[in-house]
């Protein structure tokens, strides 16, 4: 059954891309590439998955997470990143992200996470 | 060697002694323009005097022909001379009695014989050299034998051309390599000897070849008049022996002097592999040095002495385990486990089981997949590179995962790309309506078996990370697809999947339960 999939990202490529392959898979897919924007779309709506740019201009990740999960604590959040051991990467785990995705993404771990 | 002329001389000085009498006067002068001379003393001048020195004089003489037989009696030849003006040409008569005369019986060509006899009256021109009779030669005895396929007594037989004119000399090898069951030698029936004849009907007796034997020797079959090798491995010979080695020595460094090695066996390697050049082995690699910038496949284990120096470029794919001292820049593969004493710098390495690093074994920098778990004493530094640990995970199917995902990126950034012309168009072309089919099509195919091999990606949810010394803040570590990020220098603990939690557990040394350091 499809699955309602929020992705942020200020990469509109990875974006696309994104949304592509998860609507084939018979997902529903709603982009954002500003964090901002993005951040609204999570309170306003209810998602099954969202998947957050660790590092994007207007808002980053960590914050994003966090205003999230304050509104909407079962929220089940994955963080993209290309520094997986950084700082950030380690806050948004602390913050309560679910896990870390290596960029562009990992699409093994992304359906994993959707199928539990 | 005596002329058919001579003979017939012979008899002519019987008949004709005045003639004679009268030649031999003329031995010391020279003829003048215009002279005649009558048939038989024409016939002697001819035989006595040069082309040059008797040039156009008027010689009044029948056809005739002149016959040599060389001294081991293996073959004749003929000079055949035109009739001059108003005299008889040369008859097949003439020519049988000549050839009867000097006893030749055999190997006769009359073929040639006719053809000239015929040119020399038609065409009034000496036809000379022409060969009218071959004697057969003997054929010597050879017992039956062992011969070597030819192939295996060459070298540098792995020359590969890219074009004429190029050849890479690092695929030229001096090691010979043969597969179980290849054929090594076949055995050449023996060959009866037969008689020779002369062309004066005389028999020549035939020799007997002496054969030294071969002998096969180590991992070869006799069978069926073929030898064969029993095992894969390096065709060796000395003297008349010849054997199988199943382990390839390389006593010094893979170079030039070897080439690229592509061994079906066991490699024991004393030296060096050089860097640019390849090693493959159907068995395990022993090294005795340092592995340094090479390319390395092995289909059983690969045992270092030293370490193993990647220098980025480096690519090791073993299907058995790894043993060395360390591994610094490089990209390692392994099926089974992988056993260091030092540590793991900088690489990327791989294995479908554990990583068991020494007492002073430590991991710094780099991503390393241990489906089984990694034992290590340090991982991370104060202030190193990003060091990534998975574990639990099938790196095989995490690779094919991503290869499906970079594929999927490309195809997806094309399909905008037809979607945006499809939307500027005003009619649908229907081309790039068949191309966007074609492409969510190949998207979905590629999706699907992402979903196939989802299953297959989690194989050990027991993997844990143990270190006896310190992990350092930075190191990223995950347990089937949960991930866990260390915040500050701890010592002595084992990470572990909490698998009713869904997060990494961390337990240090007595110490249980913490999330997250």
């Amino acid at each position: 059954m499809g699955k309602k999939i929020l992705a942020i990202d200020d990469e509109v490529p990875i974006l696309e891309a994104l949304e592509t392959i998860l609507e084939d898979m018979g997902h529903s897919v709603t982009t954002f590439s500003n964090s901002l924007e993005g951040e609204q779309a999570a309170l306003k709506d209810d998602f099954d998955l969202i998947l957050i740019d660790m590092r994007m201009p207007e808002k980053n990740g960590v914050e994003v997470i966090k205003a999230i999960l304050k509104e909407k604590p079962n929220a089940r959040i994955l963080v993209i990143t290309a520094f997986p051991g950084d700082s950030l990467a380690k806050q948004s785990l602390d913050a309560g992200a679910k896990g870390l995705v290596k960029k562009p993404f990992e699409i093994g771990k992304i359906l994993q996470f959707l199928l539990e | 060697m005596k002329k058919s002329r001579d003979f017939f001389i012979e008899d002519l000085l019987e008949e004709t002694k005045k003639e004679i009498e009268k030649l031999e006067k003329m031995d010391n002068i020279l003829f003048s323009e215009g002279d005649i001379i009558d048939s038989q003393v024409a016939l002697e001048v001819r035989r006595r005097f040069s082309e040059e020195d008797i040039e156009g004089i008027d010689f009044k003489v029948d056809g005739y022909m002149e016959l040599m037989v060389s001294e081991d009696e293996m073959k004749a030849e003929a000079d055949f001379f035109p009739p001059s003006e108003g005299m008889k040409p040369l008859s097949p008569e003439t020519v049988e009695k000549i050839i009867e005369e000097h006893g030749i019986t055999h190997g006769l060509d009359w073929e040639a014989v006719h053809e000239a006899v015929f040119k020399c009256n038609t065409e009034l021109i000496p036809v000379k050299g022409v060969t009218v009779a071959r004697g057969k030669r003997p054929i010597k005895e050879v017992p039956a034998h062992y011969i070597i396929e030819e192939h295996l007594l060459e070298t540098n037989s792995g020359i590969s051309r890219e074009n004429k004119e190029r050849v890479d000399f690092r695929d030229i090898s001096p090691f010979v390599l043969v597969h179980e069951g290849d054929i090594l030698a076949r055995l050449a029936p023996q060959q009866e000897g037969s008689f020779g004849t002369t062309i004066l009907g005389k028999d020549i007796p035939y020799a007997v070849e002496k054969k030294r034997e071969i002998e096969a020797g180590k991992n070869t079959k006799m069978t069926n008049g073929i030898i064969i090798a029993t095992c894969d491995g390096r065709f060796e010979s000395r003297n008349n022996e010849f054997w199988i080695n199943e382990v390839l020595n390389i006593e010094g460094d893979v170079d030039y002097s070897t080439g690229n090695v592509d061994f079906p066996g066991d490699v024991v390697l004393k030296g060096q592999i050089k860097d640019g050049f390849r090693i493959r082995a159907g068995g395990s690699i022993y090294a005795s040095q340092t592995i340094d910038a090479s390319e390395v496949v092995c289909d059983k284990n690969l045992i270092v002495k030293q370490g193993i120096i990647g220098r980025k470029k480096g690519s090791i794919k073993i299907e058995g385990m790894l043993k060395a001292k360390f591994i610094e820049n490089c990209y390692i593969e392994a099926k089974k486990s992988i056993f260091l004493d030092a540590g793991i710098i900088n690489s990327a390495v791989y294995t479908c089981d554990k990583i068991e690093l020494g007492k002073k074994g430590v991991i710094v920098g780099g991503t390393i997949y241990a489906q089984n778990g990694v034992k290590a004493t340090q991982i991370g530094t104060k202030m190193g590179p990003q060091t990534s640990i998975y574990c639990g995970i099938d790196y095989t199917v995490a690779n094919k995962l991503k290869w499906i995902q970079d594929n999927n990126i490309k195809l997806a950034s094309k399909l905008k790309q037809v979607n945006e012309e499809l939307y500027k168009s005003k009619t649908e072309d229907p081309a790039l309506v068949q191309l966007q089919d074609k492409i969510k099509g190949s998207i979905h195919k590629l999706n699907e078996t992402a979903f196939g091999l989802l299953n297959k990606l989690d194989r050990n949810d027991n993997a844990r990370v143990e270190v006896t010394g310190t992990v350092y803040p930075g190191v990223y570590i995950e347990i089937c697809h949960i991930s866990y990020v260390v915040g500050r220098e701890i010592s002595k603990v084992v990470f572990t999947l909490n698998k009713e939690k869904g997060l990494i557990s961390i337990d240090r040394l007595l110490l249980t339960g913490t999330k997250n350091g």
